[in-house]
């Protein structure tokens, strides 16, 4: 039992056992304190990775109610001094965790000379889930609050519930404060129609994350990105391609989850992905991957520093304020994801393409109308090119970039070894297709009844034969 | 509960999938018991990622399905895979005794002595042999070859089940047609994907004429197993399991894996160690009182019966045979014989 409930991913059983048993509770408390059996609940869903996690959010919360109560009734420098020992902190606190070898501090040298061993301290595991996600929510609420554009929330349990909310713990979507507290705020009512809404999702997420990304995941031969040079180009380019719809569905699957199990709630959180291999440009496709990320990015990074650059230089044809705020935006990215050097190139590559992009915009004097299918099968292929570092370190990189130039010996493009990706490929186009008209999984529901009936079916079928047989992996961006 | 407005008809159309997603599973469970799904569905899976385990068990329930009586097991390793033909055996021991015995190969690749037992109990239950005979080497006690083989077989929900843990999955392994015919279509393709080694009807794979491997090539190819031999005592528990399960009902009886000239020449590792392997295997046999025959001893079987290190070929595999057939004749009786 206590096996089933440790360690909550997504996609277990026991979490969906622990959604059931606080959807029940949730539903019969009276509405004041739906809000507190949500908290509770998502601390409880934090102890079940490790109690340390719920109790560093738990200060997390202190700490950021605080501080923006102090930026509220702060006036001029006072504010300010109080916004940035906020992002100070936050962002230390980010870096410690996530990328400081905390073998190296000085408290746990000493712990260390009295004999206890780092294996007691569990500092390998030291790194909180969802962190990464939650000093982003906390910064862009000090933030908003600093620039007055929502009020400072009074509420502890509010502000604690916006950190904390466990449908979006793990991995986002990244939810703005204002958005979120309203709903708080708000009646909620689950009927019918936004109970069919929050299954679809949870199925589709389901499908998207086992059926169709954990396959690829198994199916991937290892050697293609360990010795790309044993492999040829259509190996490398295939696997490779494989390899983006993989992360794809894993991250879209993850959201479709999320939002599926806080529509159960009654609260609705933020779309993450609008399809983003129909793409016709490179912004665009920042606007449909990640969207809840690329947002923040935009209003906290990008903004920021593009007035800066205007406030030097005016013109919006000038080289660098169209190609400094891109490389920034994306530099940040890139350490957001990771603090290697291959995350920095990755960050740079995408800056780079979005910079060249712009400048391109703005030469351009009357916009002409884009060839579609050629802009979409050109933006992906320059994005799976440039994306390579954001899997393989500079050397792997450079010896996957360097495979992509040879002819090379086929070693995986048989029937046998690529059916199954084929057909998992196939499938995330497919319910892509689907989703356009309504832009997200609700597209699904335009279909006719038999088919609708048909895809429910297969879907149920293949997800127990894809739970049977292999364990799910981690989702990629919990990692981060 | 105001807050929450779900009124009827809901589901109708999660329903009806799963009503015709239960009949599908029925249609398929029908045609999974038909001859001709056998015909156009060879292969089966039991849940194992292991390449031969699958085959060898539906090699033995085709035999048994086909009304055949299987008196002897022969389990072990590649070495028992590629180096026992049941065939051989059999005739061998009939022209000493003048009895007919019914043998079956199932010999999988890396098996150590950690599984055999676990794997015996669940041949006798399915299977009721009166005769088990477990090949093992000096090979087999290397500690880099104790998780591989043995995880994907006992991990795998059918074993579980026989060995009383219930599961789902290991339900469905064991009584539905349908649900190993499903995960059999994926193991066909896994199958071609790894070139699996060709199974006969008995249990035994052939291995022609030698490798063109060079020797010191192979020799590395065994130095991480030949680094990290030792016998350990998890090693020796295992052995033991599987000679506690010998009885007046089903006779255990324990060979010793020959070994290529070459092989133990040029190893000295695996000539220090196999006194302590053989002094081992006689003192753990002789407590469980089980017959052990030293084939590395009793047989000088030449190069070019040897298809690699490791492996004997076609020829080296009827030698071995032949004697373990007569070696039988001398240790075991079948309960009934014609």
């Amino acid at each position: 039992m206590t096996d089933f409930f440790s360690n909550l991913s997504i996609t277990t059983l026991g979490f969906f056992a622990f959604v059931l048993i606080t959807f029940g509770i949730y539903y019969l408390v009276p509405r004041k304190a739906q809000n507190l059996v949500l908290l509770l609940a998502s601390l409880v869903f934090c102890i079940t990775w490790n109690w340390t996690f719920a109790l560093i959010l738990v200060v997390f919360s202190i700490i950021n109610y605080f501080l923006a109560l102090q930026i509220d009734s702060s006036q001029d420098k006072a504010r300010l001094r109080w916004l940035w020992t906020g992002i100070v902190l936050n962002v230390s606190a980010l870096l410690f965790y996530k990328y400081f070898d905390q073998s190296q501090v000085i408290f746990f040298k000493a712990l260390f000379r009295l004999g206890v061993t780092p294996t007691q301290l569990e500092l390998s595991i030291l790194q909180p889930i969802g962190i990464s996600f939650y000093v982003l929510q906390a910064i862009s609420y000090l933030v908003d609050i600093f620039r007055k554009q929502i009020a400072v929330n009074r509420n502890f349990l509010e502000v604690s519930l916006y950190l904390a909310y466990f449908p979006k713990l793990l991995a986002g979507p990244i939810e703005r404060a204002q958005n979120f507290f309203d709903q708080l705020r708000a009646d909620r009512v689950l009927d019918n129609q936004q109970l069919t809404d929050s299954l679809l999702k949870i199925f589709v997420g389901l499908s998207r994350k086992i059926i169709i990304s954990d396959t690829i995941l198994q199916t991937i031969p290892r050697g293609v990105f360990a010795n790309p040079s044993a492999y040829s180009i259509m190996d490398l380019v295939f696997w490779w391609f494989a390899f983006g719809v993989m992360v794809y569905n894993d991250f879209a699957g993850y959201t479709s989850i999320a939002r599926g199990v806080s529509g159960l709630f009654g609260i609705q959180l933020s779309p993450n992905f609008e399809q983003p291999f129909f793409s016709t440009s490179f912004l665009d496709f920042w606007n449909r991957w990640h969207m809840s990320l690329s947002n923040w990015l935009r209003d906290y990074i990008y903004l920021p520093v593009s007035r800066a650059m205007l406030r030097r230089n005016p013109s919006g044809r000038y080289l660098p304020n169209l190609i400094v705020p891109p490389l920034v935006t994306m530099l940040v990215s890139g350490i957001w994801h990771g603090a290697a050097i291959h995350f920095i190139l990755w960050g740079l590559l995408n800056g780079a393409v979005q910079a060249w992009e712009r400048v391109q915009k703005s030469r351009r004097k009357s916009a002409a109308p884009p060839l579609t299918k050629w802009a979409i099968i050109g933006t992906i292929f320059v994005l799976l090119i440039i994306n390579v570092p954001f899997k393989l370190d500079i050397a792997g990189a450079l010896a996957f970039w360097s495979g992509l130039f040879r002819w090379g010996p086929f070693q995986t493009f048989t029937l046998a070894t690529t059916l199954k990706p084929f057909f998992v490929i196939a499938l995330s186009f497919y319910l892509d297709v689907k989703q356009l008209p309504e832009r997200d999984e609700r597209g699904l529901l335009r279909l006719p009844k038999a088919t609708q009936i048909f895809l429910l079916a297969a879907g149920l079928f293949l997800l127990f034969l894809a739970t049977r047989q292999q364990i799910a992996a981690p989702f990629i961006y919990q990692e981060f | 509960m105001k807050s929450l407005k779900i009124t009827a008809p809901f589901g109708e159309i999660f329903l009806r999938s799963v009503l015709y997603l239960l009949l599908f599973c029925a249609a398929l469970e029908l045609f999974a018991r038909t001859p001709a799904a056998h015909i156009f569905f060879p292969r089966e899976s039991y849940g194992t990622s292991h390449p031969h385990f699958e085959v060898q068990l539906r090699r033995l329930r085709d035999r048994i399905a086909a009304g055949e009586q299987v008196d002897c097991i022969f389990i072990g390793n590649s070495q028992v895979l590629y180096g026992l033909q049941p065939s051989v055996v059999e005739d061998a021991y009939h022209e000493q005794t003048g009895k007919t015995i019914h043998c079956q190969n199932f010999g999988l690749g890396g098996l150590t002595p950690l599984t055999a037992g676990p794997l015996t109990r669940v041949l006798i239950k399915n299977f009721h042999p009166s005769l088990i005979v477990f090949e093992t080497g000096v090979l087999d006690y290397s500690t880099s070859n104790m998780e591989g083989t043995d995880v994907s077989i006992m991990s795998s929900p059918w074993m579980k089940y026989q060995l009383g843990v219930f599961s789902v999955d290991g339900w469905l392994y064991e009584h539905s047609n349908g649900f190993r015919l499903i995960f059999g279509i994926d193991r066909a393709i896994k199958a071609i994907e790894e070139n699996d080694t060709e199974i006969e009807a008995d249990g035994h794979s052939t291995l022609m004429g030698q490798t063109e491997t060079p020797m010191e090539d192979q020799l590395k190819h065994f130095e991480a197993s030949l680094e990290a031999l030792q016998i350990t005592e998890r090693h020796v528990g295992g052995l033991k399991k599987l000679l506690s399960i010998h009885s007046k009902q089903v006779q255990i009886i324990v060979i010793e894996t020959p070994t290529h000239p070459v092989f133990y020449a040029s190893k000295r590792k695996v000539r220090n160690l196999y006194p302590d392997f053989e002094k081992m295997l006689v003192f753990q046999t002789s407590q469980a009182g089980v017959p052990l025959w030293l084939s590395r001893e009793a047989l000088d079987l030449p190069a070019e019966t040897w298809h690699d290190l490791a492996h004997l070929n076609e020829d080296g595999a009827v030698l071995l045979s032949r004697q373990l057939g007569q070696f039988l004749a001398t240790v075991y009786t079948p309960p009934t014989s014609p």
